[in-house]
């Protein structure tokens, strides 16, 4: 009988036996680089004789946010996997899904003795021939040969009968399944079904439970934590056989939303491992074969029986086991463990370094600064390896750790440490926010977002990117961590402040003593007095602002101006700052027809300020100009209103400031009067007489006394010609002709060419042309143009046919 | 409320009175790292004051951890 079993294992770990002699060591001087440390000896042999193996150290916290979001990866492209296959059961339609062989084998043999044999051999006739020498001559009876014939001659063998042979076992016969043995579509179905259910399972699992978020009894959603346990394992060779288990027990802290009579332990919604295992295939064989044989006198006799099993599988060697623990006495405290066993057939737990991780959600206000404490516990626990079962805990090892670790609350909102910025000469800033930031964060500055890789630069002392100033001016920026908490980019003195954290105030550590004096204030920057706005040229103006702050002179020297949604004061748009005692003055050439669309200026320096608030603040002071400039405002220009007879212009002037101004040029000629009783500020009426528009194409207009004069061009004043018409086509021959002329009353001549024609006057919007056939206008069919005068010296013309015959109606 | 005078060092984003070896926190900002830079940021941008100029400054002398600070409200 053989019997034999095996697995194939990952690896194997090799003992070596042998003989085992002591050799007593002195302790060593040291060399010069190195000293004997004799506490450190007794720190190590303390930590050998008193230690179970197991070290585990301070918990580690993670940004839950991050495996949060590789969770829900995870997730989603699980919920992209779908556990049918429409293929394969459709292809399984008709399948022969099993075979059943039944074989027997029976041999037996006799073997008797072989039977006596004979055999004959025939040797055959013989001849001889003699010769007979020396014969006398004449010998006649006597012949020279003789020759002599031997009879055949017959031999006859006979051979006993041999001892009988033990017969070999015959083979078994060979027997193949069928091969096309598959299962059936209903089979498929079925397993894929249940794949599918458990690809449902883990996904809600990733998604986590509704009642681990909210707090009982509250619509508050708690905050979870990621914690990581780095845990270092020896196994001391008294713990063979079994398995080292870290004990985690978490309690809420003090502070909670739990209710008192039902208090709440945290909720545990994630352990990571939960389960670590190794492959392994294991093989079994079991053959059994029994043949004999035997010799009975004269006859061989044989028989053969063979039975076997033979198994292959595929079995899963679980390293690491998450488990839950029930309910502690503290009914505040959740506690869960980590069992770290002994694989592919070894003794001893694999030594090293081991990372595990679970993530659990608390009820408590998400703004505490420690969510809860952490206790911790170690111990071995005996094992039964080839049945994995979990024995009785090994009493002497169980430890307990001596210190109570405090779940702290890190405040994950970027921290600026400082903003520097460049003026890139088109309107843009390349902007540096100093600080140190976590992978994930981004920058976003109004609707625009710059992300790490694309628009924004992540370096280690901080992020770097290009944002127009004019989006600056009107929105802060902010960076946003991955986490979504976010810090508006301001200069550290400006910033909000934040508040001292206490995260240690779960295991009764006192906060952090830090003075906290009144906020130092910051220098207040206003603008006084009125701001000048002086025209420059008929599209601009220059405005002069005073500001008044304390700031030091490096900081004066970088307020920009801001006006509608254009900035002042960077090298595309520049300006210039005059220092004075008590601030500076900003002149900027601005154009006026931005101060009447956007009646309001302000000067700041990015990031000095909330900018999206109006007040006054460090470094931002605004200025209405309502009241210089309304809806009715406009950028100083004329209008033709009218030419009268005599060639005199009378015009609109529309602007701003108008009430004192005065013409200058034509220095004669020109009037500026109200128009009705409109107010003058915005509207006067020019008259300008015929001498003075004959000489004069600008007007020269100053709105106040030592301001720059503005140019204006002053509208063609040329008379428009009356409309003037006749009922065309004319009918040869036609010697009188009604035509209709405006202002009809001012006609001074009718003229074809040169010719001058006979009319009357018939009204004031009407003449009729007199003697036509004789002054050769109609004699002839013809396209003829005739020339209205006026006073006024304007010319209007008239063209019609002359035809044969009207045809039809007009 | 007392002055300190003594020579202003400024690395980084860390301000310190050498003669005192204490950092400078503003006052007014409970976090000491936002103090710590507020202070930089204070003395450079809005009173111009370089590293190595000598200064006097108004406010508390305290330990955070270790470490001596002073928890200024003005300087000069």
């Amino acid at each position: 009988m053989k019997h034999f079993k095996h697995a194939l294992m990952v690896s194997a770990l090799v003992t070596a036996l042998g003989c085992h002699h002591e050799i007593p060591i002195h302790q060593l001087a040291g060399t010069p680089n190195w000293q004997p440390d004799a506490s450190h000896a007794a720190e190590l042999s303390n930590e050998e004789h008193n230690g179970n193996g197991i070290e585990v150290s301070a918990p580690k916290i993670y940004d839950d946010a991050s495996l949060r979001m590789m969770l829900d990866a995870t997730r989603a492209k699980l919920a992209t996997m779908s556990g049918l296959d429409q293929g394969s059961l459709i292809s399984s339609l008709g399948n022969v899904t099993g075979a059943t062989i039944n074989q027997t084998q029976l041999g037996f043999q006799v073997l008797g003795p072989t039977p006596p044999a004979t055999s004959t051999t025939n040797t055959g006739a013989t001849n001889s021939v003699t010769t007979n020498g020396s014969l006398p001559a004449g010998n006649t009876s006597v012949p020279g040969t003789v020759t002599v014939t031997t009879s055949p001659t017959e031999s006859t063998v006979t051979t006993s009968p041999s001892a009988p042979t033990v017969p070999a076992v015959s083979p078994g016969i060979a027997f193949t399944p069928p091969s096309s043995v598959a299962p059936s579509s209903l089979d498929i179905l079925n397993e894929q079904m249940q794949l599918s259910y458990e690809m449902t399972n883990l996904q809600l699992l990733l998604e986590g439970a509704l009642s681990d978020r909210f707090v009982t009894n509250q619509r508050l959603i708690k905050p979870r934590v990621t914690l990581g346990f780095p845990i270092s394992l020896r196994a001391p060779a008294e713990f063979k056989d079994a398995v080292a288990v870290v004990e985690v027990e978490v309690t809420t802290a003090h502070h909670n939303y739990g209710n008192v009579a039902v208090p709440e332990p945290p909720s545990i919604t994630a352990l990571l491992p939960q389960e670590k295992t190794y492959n392994v295939a294991a093989m079994t064989d079991h053959m059994t074969s029994v043949g004999a044989g035997a010799l009975i006198g004269t006859v061989g006799v044989t028989g053969s029986f063979l039975a076997g099993h033979k198994t292959f599988y595929l079995v899963q060697d679980q390293d690491t086991v998450a488990m839950q623990r029930p309910a502690s006495r503290d009914p505040n405290a959740a506690s869960f463990t980590w069992e770290f066993r002994p694989v592919l057939g070894q003794h001893y737990v694999r030594g090293g370094m081991k990372q595990t991780f679970v993530q659990l959600a608390f009820p408590v206000d998400e703004n505490f600064d420690c969510y809860g404490t952490v206790r911790l516990r170690t111990y071995w626990r005996r094992f039964d390896q080839k049945n994995g079962i979990d024995k009785e805990v090994i009493p002497e090892s169980v430890l307990v750790s001596a210190r109570t670790f405090s779940l702290p609350r890190f405040d994950l909102a970027p921290e600026v440490s400082g903003v520097d910025f460049t003026d890139l000469g088109d309107g843009t800033l390349m902007v540096h926010v100093k600080g140190r930031y976590l992978a994930g964060t981004y920058v976003q500055v109004g609707p625009v977002r710059y992300d790490s890789g694309k628009t924004l630069v992540v370096e280690d002392t901080g992020l770097k990117f290009t944002v127009p100033v004019a989006a600056l001016a009107i929105w802060k920026g902010h960076i946003v961590a991955r986490s979504g908490e976010s810090t508006e980019i301001l200069q550290p003195s400006v910033q909000t402040p934040l508040r001292a954290l206490n995260q240690d105030a779960c295991v009764g550590v006192p906060a952090p003593i830090l003075p906290a004096d009144g906020a130092v204030p910051m220098p207040l920057t206003s603008i006084e007095h009125e701001v000048t706005i002086q025209p420059l040229s008929e599209s601009d103006s220059v405005v002069h602002v005073e500001v008044v702050t304390s700031m030091s002179s490096a900081a004066r020297s970088k307020l920009l101006l801001l006006i509608g949604n254009k900035v002042f004061g960077l090298r595309d748009a520049p300006i210039q700052r005059e220092l004075t005692p008590t601030g500076v003055v900003i002149s900027a050439t601005v154009p006026t027809s931005l101060l009447i669309a956007s009646p309001s200026l302000r000067v700041f320096i990015p990031f000095w300020s909330d900018v999206e608030k109006p007040d006054d603040q460090s470094f931002q002071a605004s200025y209405p100009l309502t009241g210089r400039f309304g809806p009715d405002s406009a950028v100083e220009h004329l209008v033709l209103v009218s030419i009268d007879s005599t060639g005199n212009g009378a015009y609109l002037l529309y602007g701003n400031d108008l009430a004192g101004a005065r013409i200058l040029v034509p220095d004669s000629g020109a009037t500026l009067d109200a128009v009705d009783s409109i107010a003058q500020d915005r509207i006067r009426l020019v008259k300008i007489t015929k001498a003075a528009l004959q000489t004069t194409k600008k007007l020269i207009l100053q709105k106040a006394s030592e301001q720059r004069p503005l140019l204006l061009d002053i509208p063609d004043a040329k008379a428009v010609a009356p409309k003037v018409t006749v009922d065309s086509p004319v009918i040869v021959n036609t010697n009188e002709l009604t035509v209709s002329a405006e202002q009809a009353a001012d006609i001074t001549a009718v003229m074809l060419g040169d010719k001058k024609l006979q009319w009357k006057f018939v009204d004031k919007g009407t003449i009729r042309l007199l003697n036509l056939k004789a002054d050769g206008v109609t004699n002839e069919q013809k396209t003829r143009e005739l020339a209205v005068q006026y006073k006024n010296g304007v010319k209007a013309t008239v063209t019609f046919e002359v035809v044969a015959a009207r045809i039809g109606v007009k | 409320m007392q002055n300190f005078a003594g020579t202003l060092s400024i690395q980084g984003s860390t301000s310190a009175l050498i003669e005192q070896n204490a950092i400078l926190l503003l006052a007014g900002f409970p976090d000491v790292n936002q103090a710590k830079n507020a202070a930089t940021n204070f003395i450079q941008n809005v009173k111009g004051i370089a590293s190595g100029a000598a200064v006097v400054v108004t406010g508390d002398a305290s330990v955070v951890g270790t470490q001596p600070v002073i928890v200024m409200t003005d300087i000069h």
